[in-house]
């Protein structure tokens, strides 16, 4: 029989049993939505944070002593600045306040020192343009500040819960004395030399330093993806089993369709057309479920700004940022999912359709008779 | 009525078909469009590469993570909020 007639046949026998198939396509719905919110969310973002690493510091330097972590004399910045191989060092005015509201504050040299005016992030909460802000330093006093705008949303990726001020202003919340920084930023000329640049930081400081890297901030991330995307695929693996089942017992169809097998060979239909059959009617269900759910993850992902995904993974409630992110690789992941998700299921069809298309039709009609 | 479920079906299967094109289309908009570059000159500007998605994007204060979205650094590490000396700022020196 050609193809197209067995085309015609598998959706007129679809919509005869629209609940039986709809639930299938329903549950290989959701599950292609989220296993493809899973994926595509861990691949972009694993893209994502390797280009904001590349465009950051090479090296972190952070002084530490007994009770944790200590201000970094800005003089020392020279010190490392001649060390062949490091082309920038960039001592940083920083650190975190605590809430309410907790926000990230950064000294932005670009702000003129002596004003009170501030950037804030999105997520930065109670903060309004134009009305007067008020942060607890560190030793409890009250510091007003003036919301002097927003930063754009394009920028939550890193800016979503910043506040940017004048480093002043920061000096003075995070009670950090002038000639002293929160660490040093270092860039170096050649990124493959960071692990030996390491080395002679450490030698050139007379005092105790922690250095990280873009390669361990790399790792860090790989690690916690990692765990995500196990997780998921812990998640995954069981629902696709369980979804291939239903397909099976959908595709099998039970007394009724052996009947119809029983009826279609005696109509002259070969072994390989009820095969084809009974794949096109999976087929074409599956394709569309699975088709729709991964169209359904990727405006999750890249086109509503991860936001719901963002909710859902980490836990960020209703305010999530909105995140731009890369989406290299991210047609690849498509490909692979749709291959993991309708291989499983067009077997499960498969497998009953050849040990019915193999059988006696007269054995196959003789619960009709 | 006989030509009806088929016609369905290839409408659905053709949409699906081309909304699938469109995601595959956007990829390759995406790769072409610098949509990160406001973030990436954000974070060239102030030397800071942290992802406000990641607990343990400061290797500084390993566990720290943004701190008032708690919820979402890892639970074995000491929240900074709950006293750890740790992960105070750097200038925290008062005694109360």
């Amino acid at each position: 029989m050609r193809s197209f007639g067995i085309f015609v046949l598998a959706c007129r026998r679809v919509a005869l049993h629209p609940l039986r198939f709809g639930l299938c396509g329903l549950a290989l719905l959701l599950v292609s939505a989220v296993a493809g919110c899973v994926l595509l969310f861990g691949n972009a973002l694993a893209h994502t944070a390797d280009r904001v690493l590349d465009a950051g510091p090479s090296l972190v330097v952070s002084r530490v002593d007994a009770g944790g972590w200590a201000p970094i004399a800005v003089a020392d910045a020279d010190k490392l600045r001649v060390i062949p191989g490091i082309a920038r060092v960039v001592p940083r005015v920083w650190g975190v306040l605590s809430g309410p509201p907790s926000v990230t504050v950064i000294g932005d040299p670009e702000l003129a020192a002596g004003s009170n005016k501030i950037l804030l992030g999105e997520g930065v909460p109670q903060a309004f343009l134009g009305v007067p802000f008020r942060l607890l330093a560190l030793d409890g006093s009250v510091v007003t500040l003036e919301v002097a705008g927003k930063l754009p949303r394009s920028l939550d990726l890193v800016g979503y819960d910043v506040l940017l001020a004048p480093e002043d202003v920061v000096r003075r919340l995070l009670l950090l004395p002038e000639g002293r920084a929160t660490d040093l930023a270092i860039d170096s000329v050649r990124p493959e030399e960071d692990d030996v640049l390491v080395q002679e930081v450490v030698t050139s400081l007379d005092y105790p330093v922690r250095v990280g890297t873009r390669s361990t901030m790399r790792s860090a991330y790989q690690a916690q993806l990692g765990q995500r995307g196990g997780l998921a695929a812990l998640l995954l693996l069981p629902s696709l089993l369980a979804v291939a089942l239903v397909v099976g017992l959908v595709a099998a169809g039970g007394p009724e369709a052996r009947a119809e097998v029983g009826k279609l060979k005696l109509l002259g239909f070969t072994t390989f057309d009820v095969v084809r059959l009974f794949l096109a009617e999976t087929a074409v269900v599956a394709f569309v479920a699975v088709g729709l759910g991964l169209v359904f993850a990727w405006a999750a992902v890249f086109v509503a700004g991860g936001a719901p995904v963002v909710s859902l993974l980490a836990g960020w409630g209703p305010a999530a940022p909105l995140l731009r992110l890369d989406g290299t690789g991210a047609t690849l992941v498509l490909a692979e999912l749709s291959a993991l998700l309708l291989g499983p299921v067009l077997l499960a069809a498969a497998v009953p359709a050849i040990r019915l298309g193999q059988t006696d039709p007269a054995s196959l009609l003789e619960g009709e008779a | 009525m006989t030509g009806a479920p088929h016609r369905l079906a290839s409408l659905v299967v053709g949409l699906t078909c081309a909304a699938l094109g469109v995601c595959v289309a956007h990829g390759i908009y995406l790769r072409r469009a610098s949509r990160l570059e406001p973030a990436l000159s954000f974070v060239r500007r102030l030397d800071h590469a942290d992802l406000c998605i990641a607990p343990d994007d400061d290797l500084r204060h390993p566990g720290w993570g943004r701190s008032e979205h708690g919820k979402i650094a890892q639970p074995l590490l000491v929240d900074p909020r709950l006293g750890a000396h740790l992960v105070r700022p750097p200038a925290v020196r008062v005694v109360r």
